[in-house]
């Protein structure tokens, strides 16, 4: 039941806001949300309440849905996925707390509420649904929601141009994911996660059936793989998110830090059934753009492109722990981002307060990972977790050291950058100051042992490692203080730093790539082939009509000589009946 | 005796219409009509007794074989239900129109061939009422539409006459061959599956061009554009529907095997037109022309869907019929809104409806939604359980058709983001109640069946579908 | 004489003498043309009342006159669509009273020539009769514009004279081959016989204006008033078929030319329907559209004709469908029209015309073989007796000429719609009430076909 009002709390908030949400206050509207959210929040709390008690495992059965085999309304949690309840629960919470203060007056509350607690419910399907067809409508509730909060403000071209780019790109890893569990319910004839897997597991000591298998499951682990690498702004998907910063602010902290995270919930969720070779690869596509995103972030001059392209490399780095294997560093990792990245980007908007200033600048440190913020300890385990893959380790260190340099040229970034306007200082900041705590304190209590994470870490963490990746980042910051300051020229080759500022050109790579040959496909064809066709119909009219005009021509001519004609039919007939 | 009530209770209604006197009531009576006909839809779905045998059995043109049978299974329910509602939101949209008795008589008449298609149980009779809805459709397209109205009911007559010969022939060989025209005694003696291949081509030669199949739909965009809302609505989920019940009931149920020898090309053919309908969306400009092709990627879906025959597959299509029926009907009644503000069907006129039109920015929005597939709209468990079953035997043709979950949303929110988003526009006004009242019963169908798609489908048993599953 | 002699002779004998007693008692008697015309509605109307009643039954004359089930039905249409006829021309009044009179005279004698060729057991009495047939159909259906008093028609004429011309030539040559001229006896054993059976053939197709003998069908070109060219388009296709499926019983029942006849029918089947259709889209005029609709009609009776016996009652339903709505067509074209209207001119008419339109809507769209008229069951009907003698070639035509012709029917249907520009004739109660009662027996005989398939059941040869 518990688990049923985690979902069902923000889809009835959302649903409550877009039908009677116009006719409502500004104030009521808010509180819905944000009680909802809230209330999501505390049943969260309890189930992880219950977990911690010794429960292993919570299912709630709602209802039929689809009529496929295992398509049924049912949510299913295990200890791996209850932090994750909660961290997105209680973020959404708080963001929206902030919204209600950092949203404009002329803003429509009811439409954005709506929009954010869909966008969240989403989240959760993705997180909880216990099968795949569920998880997929989670998975495009999401990317609805986000279509809904990018498009928000109406008057701003730019931003339905981003919200429908984003949705897109979404929809490319949608329709791949659509076809990977296609394929899974056709070889397994269910839909349901636990069942496939245990489907799987039962042929665990037969390694004939299980690389029959595997070759089997490739093709639906790389279409996975895409759609996870979409949602999650990985190269070469990557593009969408620093667009949809033209959202509000506190969509926009939804949308790094919940939405984003969703393609690595669907990697940790169905890895018992991907590919190894599928998932080698995810954690090389996740190093490349840990590295490459850093790069980007650091050439980057407005504030918030930066942050969106240091989202991009921390999921890289999130794929890079997805991919080996390294589950607890995941979930380390991502937790300590999410709260960091929060930090920021509610802080950004009040730093002329103090309290913002210092909530700014310990989200930044957080994120670069300097102890004893949470990202240290997730830096930590993430290097404990790839200790047989030096090239991974390299990518994760360097990484660290970009990220430094990266946050201190955020830290020295001019404060009227932000373009959001606050109107109450204090929503906007409490739940600022909320996660920046949580940012401080939550690795050290995992690390002590106070929380548990549901899984237990494959590594032990090597406090070699650790402290050399304390030390990059603290090298990192001091680089990038002593580098000159914004927004000017990061100081590489004019050439060079242009390109990465625009994301090393993939964009217009993208853009070759993708785009204008599908407007070129969709002019060929509407002009070409459609046209082609629209004559083609008028032309069998035509002939129709024309050959009878030709008979009534025909008719016409021979009208006067008619007697003729018939003569002469009579004769062929005669002819034929005397020479056959 | 009931059953033929769903033909009677139209044919009285267009006779009434056609009555001096009532002329006011015309409208109302019509709505009428269409809820009585989705009604008794729903009490056959939902397991009334007397509704699912076959009554009236009677020898009606000896010598072919055929006779007047008919009965309502869940499947025919499913489509009654459709019929019914779209020609009441039809009726109830076609306020103020010119010559309201000849109007609504026509009106009426096409609900009663239609339905008459759903319920029939001869081949002669399915004939019968699926060559003569033609007419009704002609003259309602000619006399009622707008520009372009010639060349769209020239075409849309022309393309079904012949595929309607071609249905024909294919009856008369059936007849020959069976020498009874009554589908329950054809089934119960199957033709031979060497032969199936020809006749099930030439009858699906007239459910092709109807639905229409890729590359037979030149009619499509042209009626859309010409035909007045209402027909437009009716073409959509009246028309297009009836051909994908020929296709489910004449040659899926008759010729299974000779479908089966087909289905690669034909299910090659319809993936192609989903891509191919979604592409072309993206490009136009016309808002009824890019409805037209959203609906022509869908109804190849459908056909896809159909043509690949599996259990599953079936029941997704009957799901996507009904989704598209509605999604569409609800997309062509808000269009309609839209030019009603913006004096135009054109995208490139309209914009910034937004501010100041929110609530039709939001049934726009959930329409589109509901168009492209979004979780909780018909249109998702429609297209997904339909994918699911056709990526069973044609995976490759299938994941190509999935793309179009990605093209689908460029053409939708395209078409939302020129309609709506953007500097104000002055003339946009907000919606009235009455306009309200029109689209949100299909919306909430359209939601209902997103939800619990399962009140339908579990009603449509595996002995209803024609599916190669049972061959098997 | 004997009592069957009279009996098979009689309904020839009421219909001639009906037309000589017009004729003669105009010489004497002053009425106005509408008396004359109720005269010829009477006698028609007795005429086939009796054939109906006397029914089938043994041979008169020796075998000359045959009474069957296919003299009997043939006479009955023919008797009927002149009464029927004969009625709408006393609410047309085209005609003074002299004019009037003899038109009635021709319409009784084009039925009393159908009768003669209907019950021929002779090929000589069959020339008579296809004789008076073509002679009284070429002077009734000249344009009236020709019809100047005293001046004889010779060009029509002339053409008139061909088709029976062709039959004597025919029936001689098989005289001179088998020694008789009984239709029964016709069998063909050499080139000569062959060639008469040829004759024969060119000389019934052109009565029954198959493509492209049709050109000289007199209802073509015909300036004929709507219901005498209604008329006109019927009766020389009733005793054409008559006599087609006698000729094609004795070639069937000779054995070995069978295959040929089968052919050459076929083969004009298959032309006169896509030509028929194909022109008639193309047609300017509404009645020229008509008369092509019918031409393709034709072409789909030959179908069934050249399917073989079995398929003999589907023509004969065919045929007597076709009569219905060729006649009600005309009929409902009149009270539209008027004249040689063109296909634009009657827009608007829906409006000012709601049930005559209705009629004609039926009538034409049964004509192109549209459900649920009588028209498509006689189409399904001989598409079935053709599939059942592997003529599948000629439906998969059929079919689609149909289509065309569908496409004909609605385009003059949809040329009625519209704001109303045209001009209405005044008077058109006759003309609505005919045109609706063939409407309503086309669409109860599509929904309810059974008696009349009863009734086409003897029709055998």
């Amino acid at each position: 039941m518990t688990l049923l009002l985690v979902v069902a709390l923000p889809l009835s908030s959302a649903a409550l806001l877009a039908i009677v949400g116009r006719r409502l206050g500004r104030r009521s509207a808010g509180a819905i949300l944000t009680g909802g959210l809230a209330l999501a929040f505390a049943a969260a709390l309890a189930i992880g309440q219950a977990f911690a008690a010794g429960k292993t495992s919570l299912v709630a059965e709602v209802w039929t849905w689809l009529p496929l085999r295992g398509a049924d309304l049912v949510l299913r949690i295990d200890p791996t996925t209850v932090p994750l309840l909660i961290l997105f629960t209680g973020v959404a919470t708080l963001v929206a707390l902030s919204a209600l203060g950092s949203l404009a007056r002329e803003d429509d509350v009811a439409r954005f509420g709506a929009a954010f607690a869909m966008t969240l419910s989403g989240t959760l399907l993705v997180l909880l649904a216990a099968n795949l067809l569920l998880l997929f409508a989670g998975w495009e509730i999401v990317a609805a929601g986000t279509y809904l909060l990018v498009a928000h403000r109406r008057d701003r071209p730019a931003a339905s141009v981003a919200a429908a780019r984003a949705f897109v790109v979404a929809r490319v890893g949608d329709a791949a994911l659509l076809v990977a569990i296609l394929s899974l319910l056709a070889q397994f004839r269910t839909v349901d996660i636990a069942e496939i897997a245990q489907h799987l597991t039962g042929f665990a000591d037969q390694p004939e059936a299980l690389a029959r298998f595997g070759a089997a499951l490739f093709v639906p682990s790389v279409l996975v793989l895409i759609a996870a690498l979409a949602r999650s702004a990985q190269v070469p998907f990557h593009a969408w998110l620093a667009d949809a910063t033209e959202a509000p602010v506190a969509a926009t902290a939804l949308i790094h830090t919940v939405v984003a995270a969703g393609g690595v919930v669907l990697l940790v969720r169905l890895a018992p059934f991907l590919h190894p070779g599928v998932l080698a690869a995810a954690a090389a596509i996740g190093a490349l753009t840990a590295i490459g995103g850093a790069v980007v972030a650091l050439a980057q001059t407005d504030a918030r492109r930066l942050l969106a392209w240091s989202t991009a490399s921390q999921l890289g780095l999130l794929f890079v722990a997805a991919g080996t294997g390294g589950a607890y560093a995941a979930l380390f990792v991502l937790i300590a981002h999410a709260l960091a990245k929060t930090t920021l980007l509610l802080a950004a908007g009040a730093r002329g307060t103090r309290g913002g200033a210092v909530a700014f600048a310990v989200g930044a440190l957080a994120l670069a990972a300097v102890p004893p913020a949470a990202g240290f300890f997730g830096i930590a385990a993430l290097a404990a977790s790839v200790p047989d893959r030096p090239a991974l380790l390299v990518a994760i260190l360097g990484t660290v050291l970009l990220t430094g340099l990266y946050t201190a040229r955020l830290l020295a970034a001019p404060r009227s950058a932000d373009r959001s306007t606050t109107t109450s200082t204090l929503l906007a900041l409490a739940p600022a100051v909320a996660l920046a705590l949580a940012a401080l304190a939550f690795g050290g209590l995992v690390a002590g042992g106070a929380i548990s994470l549901g899984v237990a870490a494959a590594h032990p963490a090597e406090p070699m490692l650790a402290a050399s990746g304390a030390a990059l980042a603290l090298i990192g910051l001091a680089g990038g203080t002593a580098l000159r300051r914004w927004p000017r020229r990061i100081g590489l080759p004019s050439r060079l730093e242009q390109s990465a500022r625009s994301g090393f050109e993939i964009d217009a790579l993208y853009r070759l790539a993708i785009v204008e040959p599908f407007r070129a496909a969709a002019h060929v064809l509407d002009r070409g082939t459609e046209r082609v066709l629209q004559q083609s119909e008028d032309l069998v009219s035509a002939a129709v009509v024309g050959a009878g005009e030709l008979a009534s021509g025909a008719h016409r001519r021979y009208a006067r000589a008619s007697e003729a004609v018939v003569l002469a039919s009579a004769l062929a007939l005669a002819l034929y009946w005397a020479l056959r | 005796m009931i059953v033929t009530a769903i033909v009677v209770v139209p044919l009285l209604a267009a006779f009434v219409c056609a009555m001096p006197v009532v002329s006011r009531a015309a409208r109302p009576l019509s709505v009428a009509a269409g809820l009585a006909v989705a009604a008794i839809g729903a009490a056959a779905l939902l397991g009334a007794p007397d509704l699912g045998a076959p009554d009236l059995r009677t020898s009606w043109a000896p010598g072919v074989g055929a006779g007047y049978v008919v009965a309502v299974d869940p499947l025919s329910a499913a489509f009654l239900m459709l019929l019914g509602v779209v020609f009441a939101t039809g009726a109830a949209a076609s306020a103020g129109v010119g010559h309201r008795r000849a109007y609504f008589t026509l009106w009426d008449l096409l609900l009663a061939l239609l339905a008459g298609l759903f319920i029939a149980r001869d081949l002669l009779l399915f004939f019968i009422f699926w060559e003569a809805c033609l007419v009704p459709v002609g003259i309602l397209l000619w006399a009622w539409g707008g520009t372009g109205r010639r060349s769209a009911t020239l075409t849309l007559v022309t393309r079904d006459l012949l595929g309607s010969a071609s249905l024909l022939v294919g009856i008369v060989s059936i007849a020959v061959a069976r020498g009874t025209l009554d589908l329950d005694a054809i089934a119960a003696r199957p033709i031979p599956a060497g032969v199936q291949l020809l006749p099930a081509i030439l009858c699906l030669g007239a459910f092709a061009s109807r639905l229409p199949l890729f590359p037979l739909h030149g009619w499509l965009p042209r009626v859309y554009v010409a035909a007045t809302t209402p027909l437009a609505i009716v073409v959509a989920g009246g028309l297009a529907t009836s051909a994908a019940y020929g296709i489910v009931r004449v040659c899926l149920a008759i010729f299974p095997q000779g479908m089966s020898a087909a289905a690669p090309v034909l299910v090659a053919l319809a993936a192609v037109g989903v891509l191919y309908g979604a592409l072309v969306a993206s490009r136009q400009d016309d808002l009824r022309r890019l409805l037209a092709f959203m609906s022509l990627a869908q109804l190849n879906l459908i056909a896809l869907a159909l043509f690949a025959a599996t259990a599953t597959s079936l029941r997704g299509a009957v799901l996507a019929t009904i989704s598209h029926g509605l999604v569409i009907g609800a997309a062509l009644l808000v269009a309609a809104m839209i030019a009603r503000r913006t004096s135009s069907f054109a995208l490139s006129r309209a914009g910034g409806l937004a501010s100041s039109a929110p609530a039709l920015a939001a049934l726009f929005t959930l329409t589109t939604f509901a168009a492209i597939g979004l979780p909780g709209t018909s249109g998702f468990s429609g297209t997904v359980v339909a994918l699911a079953g056709a990526y069973e035997r044609f995976p490759a043709a299938t994941a190509v058709a999935a793309l179009v979950f990605a093209v689908a949303a460029v053409a939708g929110l395209g078409a939302v983001r020129r309609a709506f988003h953007g500097p104000p526009l002055a003339s946009g006004a907000e919606l009235r109640w009455r306009e309200r009242l029109l689209v949100v019963p299909l919306l909430a169908l359209v939601v209902a069946l997103g939800v619990a798609p399962r009140a339908l489908t579990d009603r449509i048993g595996d002995e209803t579908l024609p599916s190669v599953d049972l061959g098997r | 004489m004997s009592v069957d002699d009279a009996l098979a002779a009689l309904p020839f004998i009421v219909l001639a003498g009906g037309a000589v007693l017009v004729g003669a008692l105009a010489r004497w008697l002053r009425a106005d043309e509408r008396s004359w015309m109720l005269l010829a509605v009477v006698v028609a109307f007795a005429s086939g009342v009796g054939a109906a009643l006397i029914g089938g039954g043994a041979d008169g004359l020796g075998g000359l006159l045959r009474r069957d089930g296919l003299s009997v039905f043939v006479v009955v249409l023919a008797a009927a669509s002149a009464a029927a006829t004969a009625l709408l021309e006393t609410a047309h009044r085209a005609h003074d009273a002299r004019g009037g009179a003899r038109a009635a005279a021709l319409i009784l004698l084009c039925a009393s020539g159908v009768s003669l060729m209907a019950s021929a057991g002779d090929l000589a009495v069959a020339a008579i009769g296809l004789a008076l047939l073509s002679v009284a159909l070429a002077v009734l259906a000249r344009p009236r514009h020709e019809s100047v008093r005293g001046s004889l028609p010779y060009a029509a004429l002339r053409r008139s004279a061909i088709a029976p011309l062709l039959f004597a030539i025919g029936s001689a040559l098989i005289l001179a081959d088998t020694g008789s001229t009984r239709i029964g006896a016709l069998a063909s054993t050499n080139t000569v016989g062959q060639v008469g059976i040829a004759l024969l053939l060119a000389a019934l197709a052109q009565t029954m204006a198959l493509v492209p003998f049709h050109v000289l069908a007199p209802d073509i070109d015909a300036g004929a008033a709507a219901p005498v060219a209604g008329y006109v388009a019927i009766v020389g296709r009733l005793g054409a078929f008559a006599l087609l499926l006698r000729v094609a019983a004795a070639v069937t029942a000779s054995g070995n030319a069978e295959a040929d006849w089968r052919a050459s029918l076929a083969v004009l089947a298959a032309v006169t329907m896509t030509v028929g259709s194909l022109v008639a889209l193309a047609a300017p005029s509404a009645r020229r559209a008509l008369v092509f609709m019918a031409v393709a009609q034709a072409g789909v009776i030959a179908i069934g004709l050249a399917s073989g016996g079995a398929a003999a009652p589907a023509s004969a339903f065919a045929l007597a469908v076709l009569v219905v709505l060729v006649g009600g067509a005309f009929a409902a074209l009149q009270g539209l029209a008027g004249g040689d209207a063109r296909v634009e001119d009657l827009r608007g008419l829906a409006r000012r015309r709601p049930l005559l339109v209705g009629a004609f809507g039926v009538l034409t769209l049964g004509l192109a073989g549209l459900p649920p008229t009588a028209g498509f069951l006689a189409k399904v009907y001989l598409f079935e007796a053709a599939t059942d003698a592997r003529l599948a070639w000629l439906v998969v035509l059929g079919a689609l000429s149909m289509a065309i012709s569908a496409v004909c029917a609605f385009r003059v249907l949809l040329a009625c719609l519209g704001e109303s520009v045209a001009t209405v004739p005044g008077r058109t109660g006759v003309a609505t009430a005919v045109a609706v009662a063939a409407a309503a027996l086309v669409l109860l005989l599509g929904l309810a076909p059974g008696p009349l398939r009863d009734a086409v059941q003897g029709v055998r040869f």
